[in-house]
């Protein structure tokens, strides 16, 4: 979807500059995915204490192992 | 960012991450997190939404988690997993098809796994991370 958004000329060439793109286009869109990014870190970071993940890597990896260690005794594919 | 720096945190440091917030895996992540150097793969990424009941939850996580690197191990990553399976089967010991493909994406690629996962005491030449 086209936005239009007013930059001043220092804005834009510190963004390019920065960005590493020659491209006002690209440069804007590489800005906006790496701030989207560290967003998510950040929520990631906060995120700790908020939810409960379930301890269940080992039983289902021991599950993954008993299901293989089956086949291959049993011969099936 | 050198690729080199990047450090695959497995599933099983995401369980003190999200549950103690006082750990030392939570504190460790969040160093990794601060400077952009945790990366995940497909089955980690599985594994660890598995761990949420709700999906919502789920969700959420699954969102906040596209803020770290995502890497896709290429065809030949897939056979070297095969045959590390391969050779650790010959001596007698098998590892789940998650923990094959994190150990070669790491070894091709020269990353650091953090993980605690005792699996991956298998394979000496593998490179750790330790908080």
């Amino acid at each position: 979807m086209p936005t239009i958004v007013d930059l001043t000329e220092q804005e834009l060439a510190e963004l390019k500059a920065l960005t590493k793109q020659a491209d006002i286009t690209a440069a804007v869109r590489s800005a906006m995915t790496e701030y989207l990014r560290h967003a998510r870190r950040m929520q990631l970071k906060a995120l700790s204490g908020q939810v409960e993940m379930d301890n269940n890597w080992q039983s289902l990896e021991a599950v993954e192992l008993r299901k293989a260690d089956g086949d291959s005794k049993s011969g099936a594919h | 960012m050198a690729i080199q720096n990047l450090v695959l945190i497995d599933t099983c440091i995401s369980v003190p991450f999200f549950n103690r917030p006082h750990s030392a895996e939570k504190r460790a992540v969040d160093a990794l997190l601060d400077d952009d150097r945790a990366a995940l793969l497909g089955p980690i990424v599985t594994e660890v939404l598995i761990g949420f009941r709700r999906d919502e939850q789920a969700d959420w996580v699954a969102s906040v988690l596209r803020g770290l690197h995502f890497l896709e191990p290429t065809w030949l990553e897939w056979r070297a997993a095969a045959q590390l399976g391969r050779r650790l089967m010959s001596r007698g010991q098998a590892l789940p098809l998650s923990d094959l493909v994190i150990a070669a994406v790491a070894m091709s690629r020269s990353l650091a796994v953090y993980t605690s996962d005792p699996h991956f005491d298998q394979i000496s030449e593998l490179l750790r991370h330790s908080s």
